[in-house]
């Protein structure tokens, strides 16, 4: 389960017009047609969009009357996010590793200096 | 996302699952690009605190692996990193994507990496970007039934990328040969000025927004299909290797890695473009409902006569001129319109019997007519592309009276097809015509028969081109 939800939030923004879609709703509640605005695209085509959001569980859309707002849901995305924390903390650290290791080395270059060396 | 480390500076973006991260090292930057690529410094360095690393092997070419075990602090479990070079520019630049086990160790996911090194001076700012790129399709079933360590698995898990022979049912291939040289074909698929004039299936226009063709690098554009819809396309370049290999990954629906291989043959290139799928359902289902594998062979057809095209009046075409004393809207009606036709087409001597004149992308001018000794003849074009009054575009062959291709009655080996572009330009009341023909989809000996055989083909089209003058001049036909 957890796989197929993780795969459909990367599928849902592989789409650059999904995540523009997603960056909007970011800064609140919009109904399709403020959501269509910015897009030359068709009403049906932006449907198609948040449909594919709201099977990702990327958006809910609201009951309220006519206009349904759509609405981000942060949790899937929050796996994505968790994901490049990981991948930051493990690349900080080994920037800080290769900080030491090339202070040691060129440590190491200076108390050479004077022997001829071969590389 | 505030930076932790004092020391280097983070940005990341979870909705384009990107992080980018820069840090200045005081090193000289050949030392610190040697730090990345030399095994022996990889394993003195690589991973979080605590990690020691028992093996590291390094391919370093575009396409060659990189894999680096990693023991936990507490020596209880292995991770092994696996990689594949895909930009090697020393000291400067450094691309990999690799596949990464992530924190609960039941997910593979995949990510594309670019290191940039700066020279400041003896200093070296080195920045680190990260992309997701998605999760590893095939990773569920490699991770069921998996019964010893990590670097195991994984070792299975990079054969399998190595190996084509388990895709074949989940990718679309097609192969061609051009009479190009390498280094043009491939300027072709990489420069925006080029790519437009012939990407997609037949009848297909192209927009490019955007082409930044290096690793990492995006290819946006939008196809606009013959029935006006427009079909938005972004790529994402994972492999450039001038001028042989082209690897990107199609990011907008629906997603699939396309492999564009380039070799040489003795100053011919043979082409092969292969487009994989993450599963067969997919492929089959973009098979059926884009009928894409018609498309990718037109596609590679379309290069062709582009490339033919570009080779130039010199060797390959038939270019005709003739200046007209007539406006230009008057040549063209006397091009398009039955009645006219009729009046005047053929070469000298030549005798119109029927014509009938569909004047669309796609449509027809089917014509028959009778030569000087009496045989019937039928031919007809296809209108490719139609602009009034300047400019017309056809496909050219002989054929019968239903309108199927026929062979030149006095040449087995002229080609069944010839490309015509006839533009049309006025300038105080008169017109100049320019007629250029050439080969479309023929063979090798076809092109040099008509290479041979373009100087009668002139000769043939003056004699028509003078029917037009005399009607013209007739004052039969007045605007």
């Amino acid at each position: 389960m957890q796989h197929d939800q993780l795969s459909s939030t990367f599928a849902a923004l592989a789409d650059p017009t999904r995540r523009a879609i997603l960056a909007r709703l970011a800064s609140g509640e919009a109904s399709v047609t403020q959501l269509a605005e910015p897009f030359e695209m068709s009403m049906p085509a932006i449907s198609k969009h948040l449909k594919v959001l709201e099977r990702a569980r990327l958006i809910t859309r609201g009951r309220e009357a006519q206009w349904r707002p759509c609405r981000l849901e942060a949790a899937p995305l929050k796996d994505i996010a968790e994901w490049i924390e990981h991948y930051r903390q493990f690349w900080e650290q080994s920037f800080d590793r290769l900080d030491d290791y090339l202070r040691k080395l060129k440590a190491k270059d200076k108390r050479h200096a004077r022997k001829p060396r071969k590389n | 996302m505030p930076a932790s480390h004092a020391k280097t500076s983070t940005t990341a973006n979870p909705l384009e699952r990107e992080l980018t991260l820069t840090r200045v090292f005081d090193a000289p930057r050949d030392l610190v690009f040697q730090a990345w690529t030399d095994p022996a410094h990889l394993k003195q360095w690589w991973g979080p605190n605590g990690f020691t690393t028992p093996a590291c092997e390094v391919d370093l070419r575009v396409g060659g692996a990189w894999k680096i075990v990693m023991r936990f602090p507490d020596g209880s479990n292995e991770h092994t990193m696996q990689a594949v070079y895909r930009e090697i520019l020393p000291p400067e630049r450094l691309a990999f994507t690799s596949v990464a086990l992530d924190k609960d160790c039941n997910r593979l996911l995949e990510g594309l990496t670019t290191l940039t090194f700066a020279d400041l001076g003896g200093k070296t700012k080195l920045t680190l970007q990260t992309r997701v790129t998605g999760l590893v399709s095939y990773a569920g079933r490699m991770l069921e039934g998996m019964e010893a360590g990590w670097s195991q698995s994984l070792g299975r898990l990079a054969e399998k990328l190595a190996s084509p022979t388990t895709t074949s049912d989940r990718e679309i291939v097609a192969t061609r040969v051009f009479d190009a040289p390498r280094e043009l074909v491939f300027q072709m698929w990489t420069d925006p000025k080029h790519i437009s004039n012939w990407w997609g299936p037949r009848d297909f226009t192209t927009t490019t927004y955007e082409m930044d063709v290096r690793p990492g690098g995006v290819w946006r554009h939008v196809m606009h299909g013959p029935d006006g819809t427009d079909y938005q396309n972004e790529i994402v370049f994972l492999e450039v290797v001038k001028p042989e290999r082209l690897v990107y990954n199609h990011v907008s629906e629906p997603p699939f890695q396309t492999t564009v291989t380039f070799a040489g043959q003795g100053g011919k290139t043979k082409v092969t473009a292969r487009m994989l799928f993450e599963s067969a359902t997919l492929r089959n289902k973009v098979a059926t409902e884009h009928h894409a594998v018609e498309g990718l062979h037109q596609t590679l057809a379309r290069l062709g006569e582009q490339l033919t095209r570009m080779a130039g009046p010199a060797d390959q075409e038939f270019l005709f001129t003739r200046v007209f004393d007539a406006p230009r809207s008057l040549i063209w009606k006397a091009f398009t319109e039955s009645e006219r036709l009729m009046q005047w087409w053929g070469p000298k001597g030549y005798t119109m019997l029927t014509c009938t004149v569909d004047l669309r992308p796609g449509g027809v001018f089917h014509y028959s007519m009778r030569s000087p000794d009496g045989r019937e003849m039928w031919g007809k074009w296809v209108y490719r592309e139609i602009v009034p009054p300047e400019r017309l575009v056809s496909v050219v062959s002989f054929t019968d009276a239903e309108g199927n291709l026929l062979r030149h009655p006095m040449s087995p080996t002229w080609p069944l097809e010839l490309l015509h572009t006839m533009t049309l330009s006025e300038r105080e009341g008169k017109t100049t015509l320019t007629v250029t023909g050439v080969p479309t989809n023929a063979t090798e000996e076809e092109r040099k028969t008509f290479r041979a055989g373009r100087n009668s083909m002139e000769a043939g089209f003056t004699g028509t081109l003078d029917q037009l003058a005399a009607y013209l001049a007739s004052g039969h036909d007045v605007d």
